[in-house]
This record gives structure tokens, C-alpha cells and sequence, in this order.
């Protein structure tokens, strides 16, 4: 027994030792995920207007174009409850916050981050962020939650060729998208993907929206929800029921708040296809484009008490 | 709880140490362990379900017992259908309640009447199949006197829910696995060191091959009216692979195990896809459950006795019975059913039992009519793999018709390259190792120990870099 248990442990641990001196190194490499819990360490007490969500935002809002000072706090696949969740993580910190833009997209109230095909990135929020959104060991770790060739392309990439993993401006926003790609098949393929299975997670996310509301109104914030502006490939190719109900209830409750508006830009005719990197993200000149026309909407519903 | 998670990483070591050296000395211990140690693994999926199967072992156990007290043949063939009727009765709740409504509500719709099913979103309880059997096969040997009823609630608690093979088999047999609970296990280093070694092959093949197919077969047989012939067969032939890996491997995993705590485990997969005809694949492949069918089904309906169209009938029988253990869906009736079509040939010419060897035994290499066969084998077993991974019938047919077509001589418009090549390594690995156990059980155990513990690393390392998303071991749902 004791021969097995000292063989066993011999073979095992140049595995175990590689595995945590990877896992030191992968953390140690710079990405979005800490740069932005960075800035708001440092900056979220000056930050006027927040921009939260998934991909939509991240890509599609420029900060650099609104007129007050913001940050553009989204990211990939950013599920309302991790919005919620970076709120509370600067509670006594919001001191200058005029307003948060929240997507209700149509699929931000069918899905989380946490159980989806991207639940791989859940600890980043883990690592990076500091927060504490999962239980489970494995969503503790880099090593642990990508394949090894995912990870090894990151180290090398990082420690041997000196790239960066940063691709966000100094403001949070997405920077890769600058150019149009094929509109057609990516949207068609993107609303296939968008299409929930079940509606498991509907009414949690609307508890998890009225309290990203209600966080606000305790504070004098508010509140914006957008359905963001997106390609007619995405469109057309959507469930009808699903987008419905989506809508509906963004109104709904923008109707409930007072500190709340909603502006539908789905099917914004003002974008045109050189304004989308895909069939359903803006590209860098629609970033552009969308934050100002966004940011004057704010200003004009600012001006007729709308919130 | 996955053999492939963290959890069970954490998990097995600790069970492991605690059997060895905390209860060692005392059998009873060591069982009350096991038995709490496998009620925790099971719970981990889904814990309101652990009281079903703590509810199915009380009620073997109990007319286990009552059967052999019974004093008279119709009482005790009283308990036996007690027994047999709750079991059957849990299993075809929970796994077919929802099929026969709607295949009623549409057979009455068919003579024009219309119902509204009352179907009901029914959870389906991981590993019932399973521990069903195991519990059934207890009961029949008891009624056939094969065995003595277990006393020990204890003992027979762990036969039907020792944690390796809980939840996906292999189904084990009170006559091999009892014996071993009632008997004082003695730590074998050369079996646990085996043990280990099985359990690295199993999890190569299931997160190397079984989980990288899954990820090309899913994309083909879900949008499979976008491709053509010849990728719809390249999704076939990765389907195949992914279901012999995925759950020969988890049963590699599970004997591994089982052997790390001096149990040995039936065997339930021995190289199929090597066979020369289906009758040879059939006892080469998931192991337990056609031996199961053959001795409380095949066998009492009258197996090989009655001449050969009784044989026939009865192979019909458990082929189709099978195909339905494997769920509530016409697509694994038919696969049951084209699988029995299959033995037909062997059947009626008495040939089935020609193969019962190894195929090229004692030689590197095999004939070209052994080639010609094997490719035959695994070509039927491929097509009837479409029905068992369609979705229904009618999309069974659809992918047939559309691979059959004449974009079946196009070159496939999904050519992953790198899987290819790791397949055929692990089919030269797995010729290399086909008389034994399995495939890397002799593997460098001549060799020096450094380059043998380099074999072992290049696995793990194939593990860490080639592993693909991680999916569910695809019998769970059986």
C-alpha cells in the first residue's frame, strides 16, 4: 500500500507542479476581465453614465463618444446577473453615477452565462473581478476550464511573441470590430444560436432587471434599457414569440419605473449595413454612430422628465 | 458527479485512503463506507431520486428474503412478480410514461379520434435502467435457486449501489459481485496499479475520442439536411466512435475503479468493432446487458432449444426489448429490430458461434478476408447507429436517403484532420492491445520504467491538449 500510495504520488506530482506554475503564469497575463475591475478600483467614482451587457454593448457603445464621462463595464456573453453583481461590487462607490444602459436583448431574459455554452468564462468574474459567482472548483481556474491548446496559445502568445490580450479601449469598449464581415449567413446562424430552448430563466431575470432598477432608484440613477440595433439577417430570423415577450416586457416595466426609459433600436432603420461588423454587432463606425444617437436620446428624455 | 470531473477527482482519492486506512481492518466498515461513499456520488446528480433507489433495494432485499421463507411455489412466485412489477412498474414511469401516451394519442388519432395526451414533464432518474436490473437479476436467480437470499442489508445495499457501476453499469450479477462484498478485500498492489492504468485509457478515450467525435457528430446529425452524402457518412463513422469510446470508456473508468478497491467488475466491452460478423460484435459489445437478456429473457422464451425459428423469434425478442431499454423512441426499436435482421444470416445458417476467438489471433496482422469482414461488421452496425442517434424515425430516413445519394462520392465538406488521425492511432492501440482486457493492459510492462512512465504522460498530456468539451457520458440517459 505504502509502495502504491509513493509511486502514485511520484508519478502525479510533476503533473501537479506543472499544473499550478501554468495556472500562476496564465494569471499573471493581462485581459480585459482585470483591466476593467482596474479602472473602476480606481475610477468608478468619477464614471457618469455605465454601460453593462453582453457582447451587443461591448462592442456597440463607445464611451469615448458620450458626453458625460462612462464605462463601458460589459462583456462577451454578460448576463444580467453578472451586471448586476459588478453594481454591487462599487455600492459606496457610485458617488457620480448618472445613469446605467442595461440591453434587454432578445435573448438577455432567456439565458445566463453561468449554464451556457460560454459558461467557460465564468471565471473570469471568479479571477479577475473578484467576485464569488460559482461554486463549483473548476470555474476557480485557467488551467481547469480551457483546453490546454486554448491556454497554450494565450502563454505563448503572451510570454513568448509579447502580444496583448487586451482588446478593449481605455474605456472598456470592444475595439476588434472595424470592418464589415458577411452579413447574411452570421446573422441567420446568430439568431439560430439566440433561440432559447426553454423559458427556465425568464422570470429570474426579470427579478435580477427590477433589481438592477430598484439598485439604481435607491441611488437617484437611471436607468436605460436598449434592445440594440442589429442586421436584418439577425431580424428577420427571429422568434417572433420570443422577441415579443422580450419587448413587451421591457416596456413593461420601464412603464413600472420612473427612473427607467426603453428604447427599441432592433430594427433601427438609421444603420446601415457598413454600420455592422456581423448580422448582429455593430462595427466600429456603428459604435460611433449608436452612442451618439443613444446619448442624445438620454438628453432629450433627461429634458422631458421621461425619468 | 462525472469520472471525468474534478469532483470525482477529489472524491475518489479520498474514499480511496479512507477505505484502505481508516477501515481497513473491519469489513463491515469498509462496506458502511462504500455504501455512504455511493449514496453521496449518486446524490450529487440529483438527491430527491436516492430515496427511489434506496426504496428499490429495500424492496428486493425484502422479497428476496420472503421468496426464500415462502412455504409453498405460488407464494413465492407471488413475491417474485411483486418485485418484478414495482420495478418494471418505477422503470416504465419514469422512462415511458410520456412514449406510450402519445404512441396511443396518435394511434387513436390515426382512426380519427383526437385526444389531448396528458403528458407529464417526467425527470428521468440517473442510472434506474441499471440498478432495475441489478435488482431484477437478483430476485430471478433467488426464485431459480440459483442463489441464497442476502441477509446482510448492508452487503446487499452496496451490490446494487456500489459507485463505479451505479449509474451506467456495467450490470453486475449477485453470483460474481456478492461474494466479493462478503469477503475481506486485501490490497493488491500490481491489481491497483492496473486499476489506475484502466482508468487513464478509459478517460483517453472518453475525453480524446468519444468528446471530440460528439463534437462533429452533433454538428452533422443536427443540421444534417445541410450536408451532403458523403459528410453524413464521415458523421456516422464519428458517431460510432464516440458511442464505443464514450461508454466502453466509461466502463473502463468503472472497472478501474472498482479494482482500486479490490473489486472486479464484468467485463462489458471487448474490441466490437474488430468483430467479423454481428453475432461476434454482439458478444463483444456492452457485455453485461446481452448476457443479462440471454439468461432472463432469451433463455427462458427458450433460447436455441425449440429448433431455429424459435431461435429466431427469440433472438426478434431480445433485440427488440433491448433496443427499448435504451429509451422510449421507435428509432432504438428499429436499431433493436435491424440488429436482429442482421443475426438472421448466422442464425438460420448456425454460424453465429463461428468467431468465438480473437480475430487474427497470435498474428500482427489480419487476412484480407478478416479485413473484408470486419469492414462488413462495422459498416451494419454503423447504419443501424443512424436510427439510434436520430432524433425520430423520420429523420432517420432523411439522413439515409440524403447518404445514399450520389453526393456520397463528394469529397465531405467537414474533413477534421486532426481527429482522423488521433482515431487511427487509437485504432492501432486498440489492435496492438485486442487479447487483452483492454487495450493498454500490457502496455510497456517489460519496458523500463522510465519509458514506460513516458507512455503514461504522453496519455495524460493527449488528455490535456486533445480534450474536447466536456459531455455527458451518453448511457446516462439509459
Amino acid at each position: 500500500m505504502k509502495k502504491f500510495l509513493k509511486w502514485s504520488i511520484i508519478f502525479l506530482l510533476p503533473v501537479l507542479l506543472t499544473g499550478i506554475c501554468y495556472e500562476i503564469l496564465l494569471r499573471k497575463i493581462p485581459n480585459d476581465y482585470r483591466y476593467k475591475k482596474e479602472y473602476l478600483d480606481k475610477n468608478a467614482r468619477k464614471i457618469q453614465a455605465l454601460f453593462l451587457g453582453s457582447s451587443h454593448t461591448y462592442y456597440g457603445i463607445n464611451p469615448a463618444y458620450s458626453s458625460v464621462p462612462g464605462f463601458n463595464a460589459g462583456y462577451v456573453f454578460q448576463s444580467l446577473d453578472y451586471d448586476l453583481a459588478i453594481l454591487r461590487k462599487y455600492e459606496q462607490a457610485w458617488d457620480s453615477l448618472k445613469y446605467i444602459v442595461v440591453p434587454v436583448d432578445y435573448f438577455s431574459l432567456y439565458s445566463r452565462l453561468g449554464t451556457g455554452l460560454e459558461a467557460w468564462r465564468v471565471k473570469n468574474y471568479n479571477l479577475y473581478w473578484d467576485m464569488d459567482m460559482s461554486r463549483n472548483i473548476v470555474e476557480h481556474s485557467e488551467v481547469l476550464t480551457n483546453s490546454l491548446n486554448a491556454n497554450a496559445t494565450r502563454f505563448t502568445g503572451f510570454y513568448l511573441k509579447k502580444n496583448s490580450f487586451i482588446t478593449s479601449s481605455a474605456l472598456g469598449w470592444g475595439t476588434g470590430y472595424d470592418s464589415t464581415r458577411e452579413l447574411m449567413i452570421s446573422g441567420k446562424s446568430a439568431a439560430e444560436r439566440h433561440l432559447a430552448k426553454n423559458d427556465k430563466y425568464f422570470n429570474e431575470n426579470v427579478a435580477i432587471l427590477k433589481s438592477i432598477i430598484e439598485f439604481a432608484k435607491a441611488k437617484n440613477i437611471k436607468v436605460v434599457l436598449i434592445t440594440s440595433p442589429a442586421y436584418r439577417s439577425y431580424v428577420d430570423n427571429l422568434d417572433k414569440q420570443q422577441l415579443g415577450r422580450t419587448t413587451q416586457t421591457a416596456s413593461a416595466i420601464a412603464a413600472d419605473y420612473n427612473n427607467t426609459v426603453y428604447f427599441n433600436h432592433l430594427s433601427d432603420s438609421s444603420f446601415a449595413e457598413s454600420d455592422f461588423y456581423d448580422g448582429d454587432h455593430l462595427n466600429n463606425a456603428g459604435a460611433k454612430k449608436y452612442t451618439l444617437k443613444l446619448d442624445s436620446l438620454i438628453r432629450t428624455a433627461e429634458k422631458n422628465g421621461s425619468f | 458527479m462525472l469520472f471525468n470531473s474534478i469532483g470525482f477527482a477529489i472524491f475518489l482519492p479520498i474514499v480511496f485512503l479512507l477505505y484502505w486506512f481508516v477501515t481497513r481492518k473491519n469489513l463491515r466498515l469498509q462496506n458502511i463506507l462504500l455504501l455512504v461513499a455511493s449514496y453521496f456520488f449518486y446524490a450529487c446528480w440529483d438527491w430527491r431520486f436516492l430515496f427511489l433507489l434506496i426504496f428499490s433495494t429495500a424492496l428486493d432485499y425484502y422479497t428476496g428474503i420472503k421468496m426464500s421463507e415462502a412455504k409453498t411455489q405460488k407464494l413465492k412466485k407471488f413475491w417474485l412478480w411483486l418485485s418484478i412489477s414495482i420495478n418494471l412498474g418505477f422503470l416504465g414511469f419514469f422512462k415511458y410514461y410520456n412514449f406510450f401516451i402519445e404512441s396511443f394519442a396518435a394511434a387513436l388519432s390515426n382512426v380519427g379520434l383526437h385526444t389531448d395526451p396528458w403528458t407529464l414533464q417526467v425527470i428521468l432518474p440517473v442510472g434506474i435502467s441499471f440498478y432495475t436490473f441489478h435488482g431484477l437479476s437478483y430476485v430471478l436467480d433467488i426464485y431459480q435457486n440459483r442463489i441464497k437470499p442476502e441477509r446482510n442489508i448492508v452487503e446487499y445495499s452496496v451490490f446494487v449501489s456500489f459507485f463505479p457501476l451505479l449509474v451506467a453499469g456495467p450490470i453486475e450479477r449477485a453470483t460474481h459481485l456478492l461474494p466479493q462484498i462478503k469477503k475481506q478485500r486485501i490490497f493488491d498492489y500490481s491489481k491497483a496499479v492496473d486499476g489506475l492504468r484502466q482508468i487513464l485509457w478509459g478517460l483517453f478515450k472518453k475525453v480524446v475520442i468519444a468528446d471530440n467525435c460528439a463534437e462533429i457528430a452533433n454538428t452533422i446529425f443536427n443540421n444534417s439536411a445541410d450536408y451532403g452524402g458523403s459528410t453524413l457518412a464521415l458523421g456516422v463513422i464519428f458517431f460510432a466512435f464516440q458511442i464505443y469510446c464514450d461508454f466502453s470508456g466509461y466502463s473502463d473508468i468503472a472497472l478501474g475503479t472498482a479494482r482500486l478497491f479490490g473489486i472486479e467488475l464484468l467485463r462489458n466491452f471487448a474490441f466490437p468493432y474488430f468483430s467479423r460478423d454481428i453475432a461476434e460484435f454482439w458478444r463483444r459489445w456492452h457485455i453485461s446487458l446481452s448476457t443479462w437478456f440471454r439468461d432472463y429473457l432469451y433463455i427462458p422464451l427458450g433460447g436455441s432449444k425449440g429448433g431455429t425459428w424459435m431461435r429466431a423469434r427469440n433472438i426478434f425478442i431480445i433485440f427488440i426489448v433491448s433496443g427499448f431499454w435504451h429509451g422510449a423512441n421507435w428509432t432504438f426499436i428499429i436499431w433493436g429490430f435491424l440488429n436482429a435482421l442482421y443475426m438472421m444470416p448466422s442464425i438460420l445458417s448456425k454460424t453465429n458461434r463461428n468467431h468465438l476467438d480473437t480475430v487474427a489471433q497470435g498474428r500482427m496482422l489480419p487476412s484480407l478476408k478478416e479485413v473484408m469482414w470486419m469492414g462488413i461488421t462495422f459498416g451494419l452496425a454503423c447504419f443501424a447507429w443512424i436510427f439510434f442517434r436520430a432524433e425520430s424515425v423520420g429523420h432517420a430516413f432523411a439522413y439515409i436517403s440524403e447518404m445514399f445519394s450520389s453526393s456520397l462520392f463528394t469529397v465531405p465538406s467537414i474533413r477534421p484532420k486532426m481527429l482522423i488521425v488521433l482515431v487511427i492511432l487509437f485504432l492501432i492501440i486498440e489492435w496492438l492491445g485486442r487479447e487483452q482486457q483492454y487495450a493498454i493492459a500490457k502496455l510497456g510492462l517489460t519496458w523500463p520504467k522510465p519509458v514506460r512512465w513516458a507512455a503514461y504522460y504522453i496519455i495524460v498530456l493527449a488528455i490535456f491538449i486533445f480534450g474536447g468539451s466536456q459531455q455527458e457520458f451518453i448511457y446516462f440517459q439509459f
